[in-house]
């Protein structure tokens, strides 16, 4: 079947030294998941304070009003400003973006600056608005970027992070035999081997093999199961 | 046969560089806590040197995990050695000595504008509630309107149910609320602002005229000097920023409408690290000040007009500068 997939919307920056790089921008379905993830642990922990609280101050002496002060303001205050304070202190990050990969970067690729956080904080009053951050969704659905209206006044974009892949270095160390493509290849069909079905992944970890192994071993290979396949391909990495 | 010779070339490089890049990955983790100078200039050295291999390794091993590998390396060692200074003392002092006077001389029209309109709907509103005193009873409660028959002013029992601590809190959150509010709104070009400016003004001339009914004027006026000088110019201030943004919408000039919002709302932003400390200090007075009736009106007027004299000090800069300058 032949799916036409739309090009991520990618943000290209050239650094000082003119290299090129080219970063995905995050889609509205990852940043809102990021969001709720963010959203539980902050009602967590404000949670964790109030509840605590008010059966401490059920316990104690009940000085009524100054004591809910006690509680609920500081609660309210974990709750609100866990946004802010945690994209200033992370330098654009939160737990729930670390999570979904996401991190914020100004339009020009650089970490966001305490001011440019801070603002697209304060617009989350009107991102927010009708309710469910609706006005926010609208304009990431409407702007090429996926920003909301916090992000266009901040100058900010949020995008997926670039993991390090260090054990690429290990499957190009163990080459010797094993042209280098083909032993990343093979790096990669055994990382993503748990999610592909089992058909296709003997189709590429035979035709794989046989590149590695040569035709004669790739044949031979052909009447072993799927356990076996793997652990070849394991081999070939470790050994080469 | 030349295909199995650049194979080996491929395989020499990658082995003769792996130790590098393991080396630079090692020093990046390190520099999350801290660095000392050496490993610093090692640190640079190898990102220039992983420029080049990072340039080879697309052209070679393109799409490949290695290729993307060294990317993030690459994308990790140059936001380490690009961030800017982190200096904040140094900036707090750069914000308020050089850049929010700068804002304020910008703002010198919107700031008339919001204060013509809060004065026009003032009296607005004064006019309706002296004409038709029933009109109370959209902005104020029952229980405020029967004290007022009466001769008592809401203002009185406050102390009775809240402390002044809370009260405090309250005020101050609900004004610093309002006055981002009234920043952000302008993002409607400039029609939320306008809204919440227009509204203020016609509730404190309507509740000015209906408590001068029933000569209770005075009083009132009593206790919204200390705070209500400062409060209203703040208010007044946040709304003369969001105008601006909505200015910066509707007439962007020779700029692309997103670029002149966002340097609008950078620039005027800025005003709010002067409106936040001065609504804290609103909601102090008027929670331990205001409704305690030992304050005398001298008192009270010397912290409003000694408050207001702060705040523009503050807004124009001049409660920097030395004498001599």
């Amino acid at each position: 079947m032949n799916h036409s997939i739309s090009e991520a919307e990618r943000l290209s920056l050239q650094t000082v030294d003119a290299v090129d790089l080219s970063l995905e921008v995050a889609g509205i379905g990852s940043r809102g998941y990021a969001f709720l993830v963010d959203w539980h642990i902050r009602l967590v922990a404000a949670l964790l304070w109030l509840l605590p609280g008010l059966w401490l101050m059920s316990k104690g002496s009940a000085s009524g009003a100054e004591r809910a002060g006690l509680v609920f303001v500081p609660a309210a205050l974990i709750f609100f400003l866990y946004h802010p304070l945690l994209e200033v202190l992370m330098r654009g990050r939160t737990p729930g973006k670390r999570h979904a990969g996401l991190r914020i970067l100004t339009v020009e690729g650089h970490t966001p600056g305490t001011g440019a956080l801070l603002i697209r904080n304060l617009f989350r009053l009107l991102d927010s608005m009708p309710g469910v951050y609706a006005l926010g969704l609208l304009a990431m659905v409407l702007t090429r970027r996926r920003v909301r209206i916090g992000d266009l006044a901040a100058g900010t974009v949020v995008v997926y992070e670039v993991q390090r892949e260090s054990s690429a270095l290990e499957a190009v160390a163990a080459t010797g035999r094993v042209p280098t493509r083909t032993a990343l290849l093979v790096r990669e069909l055994l990382q993503r081997w748990p999610g592909l079905q089992a058909p296709v992944r003997r189709a590429l970890a035979l035709r794989l093999l046989a590149q590695a192994l040569g035709e004669s071993e790739g044949r031979r290979a052909a009447d072993e199961d799927d356990a076996a396949l793997k652990a070849r391909l394991q081999d070939v990495l470790t050994r080469g | 046969m030349a295909e199995a010779a650049s194979e080996q070339a491929l395989q020499r490089w990658l082995q003769a560089r792996a130790a590098q890049w393991r080396s630079l990955e090692e020093l990046l983790t390190q520099a999350r806590r801290e660095l000392d100078p050496a490993s610093a200039e090692r640190l640079v050295r190898q990102y220039r040197d992983l420029a080049r291999d990072l340039s080879l390794a697309r052209r070679l091993l393109p799409g490949t995990a290695l290729s993307r590998h060294l990317e993030a390396l690459y994308r990790e060692a140059h936001e380490l050695i690009h961030r800017a200074p982190a200096a904040p003392l140094r900036r707090l002092a750069q914000l308020y000595r050089e850049e929010i006077p700068a804002v304020t001389r910008s703002l010198r029209t919107p700031l008339l504008v919001v204060a013509l309109i809060f004065l026009l709907c003032a009296l607005a509103g004064a006019a309706l509630v002296h004409r038709y005193p029933e009109l109370a009873s959209l902005f104020a409660s029952d229980d405020m309107i029967n004290g007022v028959q009466r001769g008592e002013l809401w203002t009185d029992r406050l102390l009775n149910v809240v402390p002044s601590s809370l009260l405090s809190l309250g005020i101050m959150s609900n004004n610093i609320v309002v006055a981002i509010s009234a920043f952000v709104l302008g993002s409607f070009y400039g029609l939320g602002t306008l809204y919440i400016v227009s509204l203020n003004g016609l509730m404190l001339g309507a509740t000015l005229a209906f408590t001068a009914r029933y000569g209770l004027a005075g009083e009132l006026l009593r206790f919204i000097v200390a705070h209500g000088l400062v409060e209203l110019s703040v208010i007044g201030i946040a709304s003369a920023a969001g105008i601006r943004l909505g200015e910066a919408l509707a007439r962007p000039g020779q700029r692309p409408r997103a670029e002149a919002f966002r340097l609008a709302v950078a620039d005027s932003s800025r005003l709010l690290a002067v409106c936040v400390p001065a609504l804290v200090f609103c909601g102090l007075v008027e929670g331990f000040v205001s409704p305690d009736a030992s304050y005398g009106l001298l008192t009270r007027v010397t912290i409003g007009v000694g408050g207001l004299v702060l705040l523009v000090a503050v807004m124009s800069g001049r409660a920097w500068r030395r004498r001599d300058a």
